[in-house]
């Protein structure tokens, strides 16, 4: 095991590297100045932009530039927003807070439903339940996820009036952005209406929480029906069978841990689809994370931001990767060579 | 001494195509699934005969017209009219080029180049491969949305832009998939037979391998397609896609939900011509998946 | 002696997509309590499906009908799942061609090894049903051969060459001591001294504790010595029983008397001529021919053939052949 995590660390390390390569690239791509993409000074004969130039050694060599834009994003000091001159790191740490409270919630709600369900229609084979599972989990993986936060919006918000449209909190409740993310924000705050805004922000969140999870959870259904019916098949399960032992052993102590390997392992990849799906839910409903933050930056061309939201969320999604791969390889250890060898 | 098998009825087992054949013919639903496809491809062909307006025209007298069940719906707008009175029926029949069209063709284009990348990564070996293989899992391994963004960000949003973010984005899963088969099937025995039978290694890759690997090429085809249709509706939807006044149903659904209030029914058709897209590719792939499956127990 | 598994007329049938095709047709098998079976096939004779249904291995798409399936009096068909497994569980085993399959690849021996142990029929608790957990693994392992304990329960199924993976097999399968042990071919992938060290653990099992043994194996000469009982089937049908001795020597089948030829038992074979065999080869399970199946490859087959021939006994022997190679008394 610690050959192993070596190795993903230092993979780890190499594909983080790669990214700040990228990432750092992309300032002389942008349209504009380099200097400004990356610190968000602008007004080349200020002074401001003039003690930038020389701390980002833009007059030196390439390697130079890309050594103090290393030592820059380490300390913290990401450039300042185009449009609203904050600082962007502060800006991302609240933004990272809140789009982190989507993700957590939305793939809970993934797992608790996904898992059983899925095992439920492994077991119920050709039957209506395994039909009724698949065919709406086959359907709702194909709706696009901004026309069902549409019609999740129409329904639920416009119609029945169960939920409001947008947003985080009524802006009445002046919850002060600690975290970013709304409920522990509230839980830290010390106002004296805190359950009051607990439930508004409850209100707030269920919705847009439901149309992340839809997808994972769908994927998540195929994925754990289609391990659990493999794993049925193998002949370790059916000697377990000969064995005597009951259908509800079998399937809590031998087949579901077998099952779980192969969705475990793609786990990567829905990571990735959640994401993707994040962006465009914090548009559709106005939510004040990562995803929001950087299609508002394209518009407004302000590349710094775009840039920081860029490698915050490639970050996070790299970390959930490696930590996804070695909770794997720790768990199945005897699929740690394989990966080796690759 | 002359052998008496042949008195025998000889069972002839059915090829793969046929058997795959058969599969696809058993289940309703997934030839349903290839009518309707159909019918969207002819649809989006002939738009301009089956459309009964042009997609731009717009009518002062009919601005936000509900469709035509409804009891203020008139029978020239079927599906209802948006907000600068445009035939919603008319604009969705041409916006399958967007959505589907251009789609398709940045699939293609993406197969292409990455099958015939993947193939030759798939041939090699060593630090070649490896560290193909470790860029691509750290490629991969952001969503193709947000690279697609970064793209279009570079360029700029329009029409040419996002169908070279949409192709670039591809290209790696394509090489990724080819890779990964031609890497598995390389190893097996019939290959090792016919390396040692002596055949080239052009030979190997065209006549031996890849024709064993066809259903991996066919199922990540139908994967690519419905990705790309999402994406370059999702970057429409966004605004960062095809511009307005484009029919592209991904704009139209981000328009309807400035009117979500007082015409939701504008955001009936683009999503519903969208999902059912969508839906029956997915259908398609994923019976061709489960057929390919089932013939390997 | 007394029977303790008893099967009659036993069909098994598969919905394949042309239709159903039986793959074990009117069997029959008595095994007496305490002796060792071989049941000699090809492959695809159906050794294998008669196994999984005397265990109760059963897939959806067979269709399973028998006079009798008996284990100790008790009508296995007529019991609903739980029962049987119960059953199954308690008082049979099963061992298996390729062992490591049948193993849980994500648990450590030792824990897999606990888990069979379990259900012993001693009930311990706490501490001491660990302690004494602990030194049944290592009784059995012993046992059956292995001397490192400690790194085999510490490793994965994969981690295993067969012939130890064989050795815990064989050691779950000690482990609750079950009345009937099947085993499936259970060397055939090993080597000549695995495959020893192998079947001497499974005889010493009947010597010690007198475990009734149902051996499945592909060819004759393999566990000759040992077998008090042998049964031969072709394709599905049943084609001879008897003891060991007098099956060797004096076949009553056709079928067994070509098989007894082909292989080098019969010194009596003349070298360097033409190794007898039978003509054709094995029918497809699409193409099975009507009547008795060997009719088409068989030298003495007439007309009759194609009539299934009923199971004749004589003495100890039972045979089904219209010709067959040794004399009936009339009487019989």
């Amino acid at each position: 095991m610690f050959r192993y995590s070596l190795s993903r660390i230092l993979l780890f390390s190499i594909t983080l590297w790669l990214l700040s390569i990228f990432t750092f690239a992309l300032n002389y791509w942008y349209p504009g100045d380099p200097l400004t993409n990356m610190s968000g000074v602008v007004g080349e004969m200020t002074t401001a932009y003039q003690q930038e130039s020389i701390n980002r050694a833009m007059d030196s060599t390439i390697f130079r530039q890309y050594g103090q834009y290393i030592a820059h994003l380490v300390e913290g000091n990401w450039g300042i927003s185009l449009s609203t001159q904050e600082p962007v790191f502060t800006a991302m740490r609240h933004h990272l807070g809140a789009s982190l409270e989507l993700i957590i919630l939305g793939s809970a709600v993934a797992i608790v439903l996904g898992l059983p369900l899925g095992t439920y229609a492994a077991l119920r084979q050709r039957q209506w339940q395994d039909k009724l599972i698949m065919t709406l989990s086959l359907s709702t993986y194909s709706i696009p996820v901004f026309w069902f936060a549409q019609l999740a919006i129409l329904l639920f918000a416009i119609q029945l009036g169960w939920s409001p449209i947008a947003g985080q909190i009524h802006p009445l409740y002046a919850i002060e952005t600690q975290t970013g993310s709304i409920l522990l924000d509230i839980i830290l705050s010390d106002v004296d209406y805190r359950g009051a805004a607990f439930i508004n922000a409850l209100q707030h969140l269920w919705l847009p929480t439901l149309v992340v999870a839809l997808i994972p959870l769908t994927m998540l259904i195929r994925m754990i029906r289609s391990a659990v019916l493999d794993t049925l098949q193998l002949n370790h399960i059916k000697a377990a069978r000969v064995r005597g032992l009951s259908d509800t052993t079998i399937l809590f102590k031998h087949v579901l841990p077998t099952a779980i390997q192969p969705v475990l392992r793609e786990a990567g990849l829905q990571f990735s689809v959640l994401v993707t799906n994040i962006i465009i839910v914090e548009v559709v409903f106005n939510w004040p994370g990562l995803g929001g933050w950087l299609v508002k930056s394209i518009f407004e061309r302000d590349y710094p931001v775009l840039q920081g939201g860029l490698l915050c969320l490639a970050m996070l999604i790299l970390v959930a990767n490696f930590t996804i791969d070695l909770l794997h390889a720790w768990r199945y250890p005897q699929t740690r060579d394989v990966i080796d060898a690759d | 001494m002359r052998t008496k098998s042949n008195i025998f009825y000889q069972f002839r087992a059915p090829s793969p195509r046929q058997l795959i054949w058969r599969q696809f013919n058993d289940n309703p639903i997934v030839v349903t699934a290839y009518y309707v496809l159909a019918i969207i491809m002819l649809a989006m062909l002939f738009a301009p005969i089956l459309a009964p307006y042009s997609p731009e025209q717009q009518f002062n007298d009919a601005i936000s017209l509900p469709p035509a069940w409804h009891p203020e719906g008139e029978m020239r707008f079927v599906f209802g009219t948006d907000d600068l009175g445009r035939d919603i029926l008319s604009r969705v029949l041409y916006g399958a080029r967007y959505s589907l069209g251009y789609p398709l063709l940045a699939t293609i284009i993406a197969a292409v180049i990455g099958i015939t990348i993947g193939a030759w990564a798939g041939m090699s070996r060593g630090v070649q491969s490896s560290t193909l293989t470790h860029f691509l899992d750290v490629v991969l391994s952001i969503p193709s949305l947000l690279l697609a963004l970064v793209i279009v960000a570079i360029l700029g949003p329009t029409l040419h832009t996002v169908m070279i973010a949409i192709t670039l984005v591809l290209i790696p899963q394509f090489i990724h998939s080819v890779h990964n088969a031609f890497y598995t099937e390389r190893s097996k025995e019939y290959v090792i037979a016919s390396k040692l039978n002596g055949c080239s290694r052009n030979y190997l890759l065209r006549r031996v391998i890849f024709p064993n690997i066809t259903s991996v090429v066919v199922i990540q085809f139908t994967y690519a397609l419905s990705t790309a249709i999402l994406d370059i509706a999702a970057l429409g939807f966004l605004g960062l896609g095809v511009q307005a006044p484009a029919p592209e149903w991904g704009t139209m659904l981000a328009r309807s939900m400035e009117h979500m209030y007082l015409s939701p029914w504008s955001m009936l058709l683009p999503g519903v011509a969208l999902f059912m897209t969508v839906l029956t590719i997915n259908i398609l792939g994923d019976s061709l998946h489960r057929a390919i499956q089932q013939q390997d127990r | 002696m007394s029977i303790i598994l008893d099967i009659r007329n036993l069909t098994i049938a598969l919905e394949t997509p042309s239709g159903l095709t039986k793959v074990l047709d009117g069997f029959n098998l008595q095994l007496e309590e305490g002796e060792i079976h071989t049941l000699v096939g090809e492959s695809g004779s159906g050794k294998t499906l008669l196994a999984k249904a005397i265990l109760g291995f059963i897939q959806p798409k067979w269709r399973i009908t028998a006079d009798r399936l008996w284990w100790r009096q008790q009508d296995l068909l007529a019991m609903d799942t739980a029962q049987r497994r119960l059953i199954t569980g308690q008082d049979m085993a099963m061992i298996f061609q390729n062992p490591a399959s049948y193993l849980d690849p994500y648990l450590r021996i030792g824990r897999q090894l606990s888990e069979v142990i379990a259900r012993h029929p001693h009930r311990w608790r706490g501490a001491q049903r660990r302690r004494q957990h602990r030194q049944l693994i290592v009784e059995l392992l012993q046992r059956v051969g292995i001397d490192d304990i400690d790194a085999v329960c510490n490793s994965y199924p994969l981690q295993l060459s067969d012939g130890v993976a064989q050795k815990i097999s064989v050691a779950m399968a000690l482990a609750h001591r079950p009345k009937l042990l099947v085993a499936d071919e259970p060397a055939s992938a090993m080597g000549q001294y695995t495959r020893s060290q192998i079947y001497e653990q499974l005889f010493r099992l009947n010597t010690e504790y007198g475990m009734t043994m149902l051996m499945i194996t592909q060819d004759l000469t393999t566990m000759m010595q040992q077998t008090q009982r042998l049964s031969l089937i072709y394709s599905g049908q049943l084609m001879e029983v008897g003891p060991l001795k007098q099956v060797l020597t004096e076949p009553a089948h056709p079928y067994t008397d070509a098989m007894l030829k082909m292989s080098f038992l019969d010194s009596t074979h003349p070298p360097k001529t033409k190794l007898p065999t039978l003509p054709g080869s094995i029918p497809t399970s699409q193409s099975l021919p009507i009547g008795c199946r060997l009719g088409p490859r068989c030298p003495k087959a007439q007309r009759i053939c194609v009539q299934r021939p009923e199971l004749t006994t004589v003495q100890q022997r039972q045979f089904a052949c219209h010709f067959p190679l040794i004399e009936i008394s009339p009487h019989e």
